[in-house]
């Protein structure tokens, strides 16, 4: 059993493997604890796995999680994660951007109290306008999920293992998770780490498309809405709606002589009521089916009683 | 890797060969011949699978003489029709070869066409041909062009899903389990689930160009499940993001139509409460709603289900082994 797993997913990092190691090994020379490496390959085309598989001969703290095809970075961090045996996991940039002698401040930091701790690149050191569009990202995410996270891009994190193996993690989850996590009542930590300009290699992410971010966190709210009350997701709007649909009824009703148009508006806010209420019946069936829904509702309390038991 | 070693055991033939008969057929006995003789001049050994989707009059009778005489042939008679796919199913059950090769029961691809395509076999976990289609009638030819440009819109970089002849490793249908009509699309699923797969450009049998080929409504089907494999491919992560857009481009409209109403209102003194585009508006709204409900419910179903396993495959754990682990 280790005390810290360390999760890297790679992607086409032929020339940062060996580099990544060594930085790694090297800053953690006199870390205490014990750990492990988890490196993710995620499908890369060049010889990055080849290259980690050297690595394993020589080093046993390293693991390979080698996947068949091209997933993403959500999917490599899951993979990392449900394979890490570690009680904290570290996740960082297979890219050498992320500083890994930040690693043992910012366990410290769990060590401390904390469940989740998120880096915050507070002098980035990429180009001008993804910088931009990621401030934007961020200030978007922090006002709809109304939990500030300065940096959510940061991929250098470390969670207590109980916490991040019960998040949700498909699609582009990765981005959410300190925000999922706040949410979940967990207890969150920012530090200022590091940040180094790319040596090898090109940047793989394109311009997040900031509609596509805000796209997710509605669909992410109503998630967490539906995994605390799974009938009750869309109650404002239904109660919303059916006051829309009355109003417009009894408009039609006041004046003088039936209005036809404001009655079929009525007619059709109340349908959509109607529907609505389906829709919810439906998230009720389908909670009653799945065993993992509750699991995320009770997390943080779970969470606080686990800690008070450890310590 | 591991998935083909242990299969080692058990298998003795390279290939298996289902041929689905279904409408069309060629001559059997020439159809074989030319098979059987391409296939064992790559050296492979070979069993063949005959699928008969039902057909009354097909010459049952020329295959089981086939197989009386001692070639490697299986025949399976549906008593009635059920199907292509359904065919290839039964076929892919009965087999035991490493690789199972589809072929269609009449000359789809010209000669030589099959041992190129054998001569790639172990390069992939599937490959795939498309039909070079330079000498296809003109309607043949913009109907699969029309085909490809819909193909490349859903996703799919595989784009002759009406050509039959692949050669799929067994290990791919381990993973993707056979279903209505997907199989037109096996190489594009196959390749989400992360095998490799290729496709070869093959020249056309002569036969096969110009000839009218399905009826109408087969083509409609095709284009559902394009689409329903396009989306699953795409959105099956992240489903709110296809009915978000589209709830938001309907209550988009709505607002801009409720713009100009009140526009209306106040310039030209147009009163609002009765006017029939209002319904419109409202109409507009309500579809925008209920389309994104519908895209969070798909999000909801993929939350519940999602043990997290579904989404990525992996090949293969490397580490350290040591002697006290």
């Amino acid at each position: 059993m280790v005390d810290v797993s360390i999760v890297v997913p790679l992607y086409n990092e032929e020339d940062n493997v060996q580099l990544l190691h060594e930085a790694i090994s090297s800053a953690l020379a006199d870390f205490a604890p014990s750990y492990e490496v988890v490196l993710v390959d995620d499908g890369s085309r060049d010889r990055t796995f080849d290259r980690a598989a050297a690595l394993v001969e020589r080093d046993a703290r390293l693991r390979i999680v080698k996947f068949r095809g091209n997933y993403g970075q959500t999917a490599a961090m899951a993979a990392g994660i449900q394979n890490a045996r570690g009680d904290i996991i570290v996740t960082m940039d297979g890219d050498l951007q992320n500083d890994p002698r930040d690693i043992p401040r910012i366990v410290g930091l769990i060590d401390a109290g904390h469940d989740i701790v998120v880096g915050w690149r507070r002098k980035r050191q990429d180009g001008g306008l993804r910088v931009f569009v990621s401030k934007v990202a961020n200030s978007i995410m922090a006002r709809l999920m109304g939990v500030a996270v300065r940096d959510s891009g940061c991929s250098l994190k470390a969670f207590r293992s109980i916490l991040i193996k019960r998040l949700p993690m498909y699609g582009e989850m990765h981005r959410f998770i300190p925000a999922l996590s706040r949410l979940a009542g967990a207890r969150l930590a920012q530090v200022e780490v590091r940040h180094h300009p790319r040596q090898f290699g090109v940047s793989k992410y394109g311009f997040s498309r900031i509609y596509k971010v805000m796209l997710d966190i509605v669909s992410i709210r109503i998630l967490l809405s539906f995994a605390r009350r799974p009938m009750a997701w869309p109650r404002h709007l239904i109660v919303g709606i059916m006051l829309l649909g009355l109003i417009a009824i009894a408009a039609a009703m006041l004046g003088k002589g039936l209005a036809l148009p404001m009655l079929a508006i009525g007619v059709l806010w109340l349908s959509l009521a109607l529907f609505l209420l389906g829709w919810a019946v439906i998230g009720q069936m389908l909670a009653s089916l799945s065993s993992n829904v509750s699991g995320y509702a009770t997390l943080g309390a779970q969470l606080s009683a686990d800690f008070k038991k450890g310590d | 890797m591991i998935a083909s070693a242990k299969l080692d055991l058990v298998e003795t033939m390279d290939v298996s060969v289902v041929i689905p008969v279904s409408r069309r057929y060629d001559d059997v006995r020439r159809i074989y011949a030319e098979y059987r003789d391409t296939i064992s001049a790559s050296g492979k050994n070979a069993e063949f699978i005959f699928v008969i989707d039902g057909q009354r009059d097909f010459p049952v009778a020329a295959l089981e003489q086939l197989r009386e005489e001692g070639e490697p042939i299986e025949i399976i008679r549906f008593s009635r029709e059920f199907g292509e796919s359904a065919c290839l199913r039964e076929g892919v059950r009965r087999s035991s070869g490493r690789h199972i090769l589809f072929l269609p029961a009449y000359f789809q691809l010209g000669r030589g066409a099959i041992a190129q395509l054998l001569s790639h076999m172990n390069e992939a976990d599937v490959v795939a041909a498309r039909r070079d289609r330079q000498s296809d009638a003109m309607f043949n030819r913009m109907r699969g062009w029309g085909f490809q440009t819909m193909a490349r819109f859903a996703g799919a970089k595989y784009d002759d899903p009406g050509c039959m002849v692949r050669s799929v490793h067994r290990s791919v249908f381990d993973e993707i389990p056979m279903q209505d009509e997907k199989q037109r699309f096996l190489p594009l699923l196959a390749e989400v689930h992360g095998f490799k797969v290729i496709q070869l450009t093959l020249p056309q049998a002569e036969s096969d160009a110009g000839r009218p080929q399905h009826r109408l409504g087969v083509y409609f089907d095709v284009m559902m499940d394009l689409l329903a494999v396009g989306f699953l491919v795409r959105f099956m992560q992240r489903p709110f993001r296809f009915f978000g857009t589209v709830g938001a481009g309907s209550i988009l409209c709505s607002l801009l139509l409720m713009g100009f109403l009140l526009f209306q209102r106040q310039v030209s003194n147009v009163p609002l409460g009765d006017r029939p585009l209002l319904v419109l508006v409202v109409l507009l709204l309500v579809l925008g709603i209920q389309i994104a409900a519908i895209g969070l419910i798909a999000e909801i179903v993929i939350f519940t289900r999602g043990d997290g396993k579904q989404h990525y495959r992996i090949e293969k754990i490397v580490e350290h082994v040591s002697g006290d682990a």
